[in-house]
């Protein structure tokens, strides 16, 4: 098995029939994880879906603790957190819980990278490539026909007035915005991150206390709430820029699932539980917009022009060093590319995009509480944009409009879509990782 | 004078064994310097400790009368030292051109304002808004990248726009080699450049590092292939298990009898295994 | 003449569209070593990936002690008795180089000869049995190569597959190689080596095959092709090139 980790086609080499190691290694976690599971339920005497999300974050904390690979380190790590979050919510209270798990795992992430009982190895095995980013040519969509594409998306409220068809583009738009904000960060940069839903959440509060405490009209509380995600996004997940690979993903979904409980649990601000009502829709020039067609029409020019201004981003040399940052650090750092620099650029534009999403989401919905922007929306951006293609601006929004648009039309209701998003983004990585319009 | 590249008392150790023992090395102003010993003998920590990779434990490493120990691998960039790595470090999904472009990325003036806290944001605004200076500074590279590439003769021009990996192994060498001389260093090393190439594609490397040096580039150069260390080099230092066991012009080096017992074995290599094989055959 | 141990015949290997190998045919007798030169492009470590299973030719046949093994999955080739030293070595860093050699082992089931073999491989292998327990990773290019080919030989192939075993090594330990696999050789071993340096393969192979774009262009005994003016001016190097 370590063989088989540590370079699978040597290992091929050595007579190990690979397939069959994974398939025993699934086989034993699997076994293990379901004795836990049957545990669990004895003692709680109660199962239902949503638990293992919640198992498999615990899990992942308890190995980090104790260290990648280490058994003895995977037992004392659940039982520290155990302990942990017992204590804690005898202090705090029992909406914390989830809290500890991910704070804790947030700073041994940052603090002890190896874990307390992995070793230190000074041996830093050099990759061929080091990237997740599937090699290929992307297509080329001719110019005239995305023009004509746009026109004709702006044009259609005068074609039909269909309020369903209107309401559908409409979330496939914002659904854009949420798309473009990972690609950057995650295709362009190389960063996975799997907590965006986050960012839309602090965009939507942000821009929701904004126009209802200070009375800001939407053009001003819009790029505000923008700029402050840009902001505290980058900040929050600066610590964890020392991170590689997949480590910086499970750093960003466990951010993403922090600031989801801050916002639960300071009410003061946020309205916990209850959320935040009476959120203006918005306005132009004093004017509420609140017609179909108004509506569709600001989401779809914002969409345009931060999709145009992520484009010329990626054209210029800031788009090109960002790509040296994914392909290979050290290569990148030799040539006087400071990485945390560029890594806070990507998250802070795509923190801003995002934010501008979740803000104009809150006016839309006029509610807002910490279930709104909840983990499912993260998978679905990472499988918008697996869709359209790493980095793919234009892969971005037709992710979207494939992925939000058409459960709508073919009326899927709301349970079977995170079937279909995981069942969609499973076949993409075995049969095209590229995506539809491939990486860039 | 003071020489470009001044290494004293450096020092590495791993674990318990110690990778490279007080060295001490100078490279000066248009100098070609060749590092040369067995693997293993401390040739590339060496290199990463100069391109500020690793961190030294003892000892002291002075660039231009700067001392560089302490200093980022990013700030030694772009300080003017540009470097190769052992296996070939190109990037990958990158077209070669872009490579190169971005072997120029510490000469930019124009699209990265120097400014501390707000540089960050200017670069992002300047690469949305692109006003004249931005684009100007941009084509002035891409010929200037054309000018390097064109020092490969047909070999990288014609695939300006390929991704990298879709390149033989001998051009994303030279790739990586372009990328270095867009950061017009004060100090270029390479390490072991050659490393998998024919005698045809060698023999053109060693070309190509001669013109470099007759244009009055410092190189300091790994190699294993012991005629062109010969050929190009002004001095060699040879280090065997992490010290310097030898030091001086090519000749006087070749022929010390504790370098050709330490590292070249017999003067003839691999002939003794030859002359075996036609005995039986 | 007896059956060759391996034998390739009539490999057509395809990349998508492009053409890797065109109708390669070679043979590989029992005993022998036979080494397969050419440049980058060549097509020579494809060939290797053929043999070893991990690329599938469109169409021809490999044949290995009589059986056909094309199509055959990776693993069941090594058990089939072929070993393998891969290019660069890929010698598993995070393990001791003891372990590194139980894996040359792992098809094998008859502990005492393994246990015997080990011993075998320390005595001639020295530098290797000097840092049995240290990480594989900390040792240099040349020791790497030594455990990539004594963890080859923990398998007892019949016949041991070497791809570019002196690339990146410094004199002394090109040497220490070459010698090494005569040495192997000489215990019964045959050997099949992928070479980019034809100078330093011709040295002790018995036979070899040239490879141009995916076409054998030239074959003969290592005599003959020392001599052939076509190799000299596309490979050889040393003191004439230079």
């Amino acid at each position: 098995m370590r063989a088989t980790a540590q370079d699978r086609e040597a290992a091929l080499q050595m007579g190990v029939n690979v397939n069959a190691v994974n398939s025993a290694v699934f086989a034993i976690a699997s076994a293990l994880g379901g004795l836990g599971g049957l545990l669990v339920g004895m003692y709680y005497n109660h199962i239902d879906p949503a638990m293992s999300f919640q198992a498999t974050l615990k899990g992942v904390v308890a190995q980090v603790i104790g260290g990648v690979g280490n058994v003895p380190g995977a037992i004392l790590g659940g039982a520290l957190l155990g302990l942990v979050e017992s204590y804690g919510i005898a202090a705090f209270g029992t909406t914390y819980r989830n809290l500890f798990a991910f704070v804790l795992l947030v700073v041994f992430l940052i603090g002890f990278p190896n874990g307390l009982f992995g070793a230190r190895s000074a041996i830093h095995t050099e990759p061929l490539v080091g990237t997740f980013i599937a090699p290929s040519r992307p297509v080329r969509a001719p110019v005239w026909l995305v023009a004509g594409a746009t026109v004709a998306a702006f044009a259609l409220p005068f074609a039909t007035s269909a309020p369903y068809l209107l309401q559908t583009l409409t979330n496939a738009w914002l659904a854009g915005l949420l798309a473009l904000s990972l690609t950057l960060v995650s295709g362009t940069a190389g960063q996975i991150s799997l907590g965006q839903a986050a960012w839309l959440a602090i965009g939507g509060y942000a821009s929701a206390l904004l126009a209802i405490d200070l009375g800001a009209t939407a053009i001003v509380s819009v790029p505000a709430a923008g700029l402050i995600t840009a902001a505290l996004g980058t900040l929050l997940v600066f610590p964890a820029f020392r991170l590689r690979g997949h480590y910086i993903a499970i750093a960003t979904l466990a951010i993403g699932e922090i600031v989801s409980l801050v916002i639960l649990n300071w009410e003061s601000l946020t309205g916990g539980a209850m959320g935040l009502t009476g959120i203006p829709p918005l306005s132009l020039l004093g004017r509420d917009l609140d017609s179909n067609r108004a509506i569709y029409w600001t989401c779809l020019s914002t969409l345009a022009v931060l999709a145009l201004l992520q484009a010329r981003l990626l054209r210029s040399h800031l788009g090109r060093t960002l790509r040296a940052v994914r392909e290979d650090e050290i290569a990148a750092r030799s040539y006087g590319i400071g990485l945390d620099r560029y890594k806070a650029l990507a998250f802070g534009f795509s923190g801003f995009v995002a934010g501008v999403g979740g803000a104009i989401t809150a006016h839309l919905y006029s509610y807002l509480n910490s279930q709104t922007f909840d983990s499912q929306l993260s998978l679905l951006a990472l499988t918008m944009v697996m869709l359209g293609g790493m980095g793919n601006v234009l892969g971005a929004i037709a992710g979207a409009v494939v992925l939000v648009g058409l459960p709508e039309l073919f009326r899927v209701t709301a349970e079977y879509r995170i079937l279909i998003y995981g069942c969609v983004l499973l076949l993409l990585v075995r049969f095209r990782p590229q995506g539809l319009l491939g990486t860039l | 004078m003071a020489a470009l590249l001044e290494i004293r008392g450096l020092a590495r150790r791993f674990g318990g064994v110690a990778a490279v023992k007080d060295l001490d090395l100078e490279v000066r102003d248009g100098e070609l310097v060749s590092l040369i010993g067995p693997n293993g003998a401390g040739k590339t920590t060496t290199f990463n400790m100069i391109s500020g990779l690793d961190r030294a434990d003892e000892g002291e490493i002075v660039f231009s009368g700067l001392r560089i120990d302490r200093l980022s691998p990013e700030a030694i960039a772009a300080l003017g030292v540009a470097r190769t790595f052992q296996h070939g470090r190109v990037f990958a999904n990158l077209s070669v051109e872009d490579n190169v472009l971005l072997g120029a990325h510490t000469r930019l003036s124009a699209v990265r304002p120097r400014l501390p806290l707000e540089g960050p944001v200017a670069e992002l605004l300047l690469a949305l808004v692109r006003p004249a200076p931005v684009g100007r500074e941009e084509e002035a590279l891409k010929r200037e990248a054309r000018e390097i590439l064109a020092l490969f003769g047909d070999r990288l021009t014609p695939r300006l726009h390929h991704p990298a990996y879709s390149l033989s192994y001998a051009n994303r060498r030279r790739v990586e080699i372009a990328r270095a001389l867009a950061l017009r260093p004060s100090l270029l090393m390479l390490d072991e450049p050659t490393a998998g190439m024919n005698p045809t594609e060698t023999a053109e490397m060693q070309a190509l590092i001669a013109m470099l040096k007759a244009r009055g580039m410092s190189i300091l150069l790994i190699e294993h292939k012991l005629d062109m260390v010969m050929q190009l080099s002004d001095r060699v230092y040879v280090l065997d298990d992490g010290a310097k066991i030898a030091e001086g012009a090519p000749e006087a080096v070749r022929n010390d009898p504790g370098v050709i017992e330490a590292y070249l074995g017999h003067s003839e290599i691999g002939r003794t295994a030859g002359r075996k094989q036609e005995a039986e055959s | 003449m007896t059956r060759p141990l391996l034998s390739l015949d009539r490999i057509n290997t395809f990349y998508g569209a492009v053409q890797a190998h065109f109708d390669l045919s070679l043979e590989v007798g029992e005993g022998r070593i036979v080494s397969l030169l050419g440049g980058n492009a060549s097509g020579k470590s494809t060939t290797m990936k053929i043999i070893l299973g991990l690329v599938a030719p469109r169409s021809g046949t490999v044949t290995f002690a009589g059986e056909r093994i094309d199509g055959w999955p990776t693993h069941r080739i090594i058990r089939a008795g072929i070993g393998s030293v891969p290019e660069a070595r890929r010698i598993f860093p995070l393990m001791t180089v003891r372990e590194n050699l139980m894996m040359g082992a792992y098809p094998r089931d008859d502990r005492q000869a393994v246990a015997e073999d080990l011993d075998r491989m320390l005595t001639l292998f020295p530098r290797v049995a000097e840092r049995l327990n240290q990480r594989a990773g900390a040792l240099s290019g040349g020791e790497q190569q030594m455990l990539a080919m004594a963890r080859a030989l923990m398998g007892r192939p019949r016949l041991v597959c070497m791809d570019e075993p002196t690339m990146g090594l410094s004199p002394l330990f090109v040497d220490r190689v070459l010698e090494l696999i005569s040495e192997i050789n000489r215990q019964g071993l045959t050997v099949f080596m992928v070479e980019q340096n034809a100078n330093l393969a011709l040295q002790i192979a018995h036979e070899g095959y040239v490879l141009q774009s995916g076409r054998i262009v030239l074959h003969g005994s290592a005599v003959e092709l020392r001599r052939d003016p076509r190799i000299r001016d596309a490979y050889l190097g040393g003191a004439s090139a230079a």
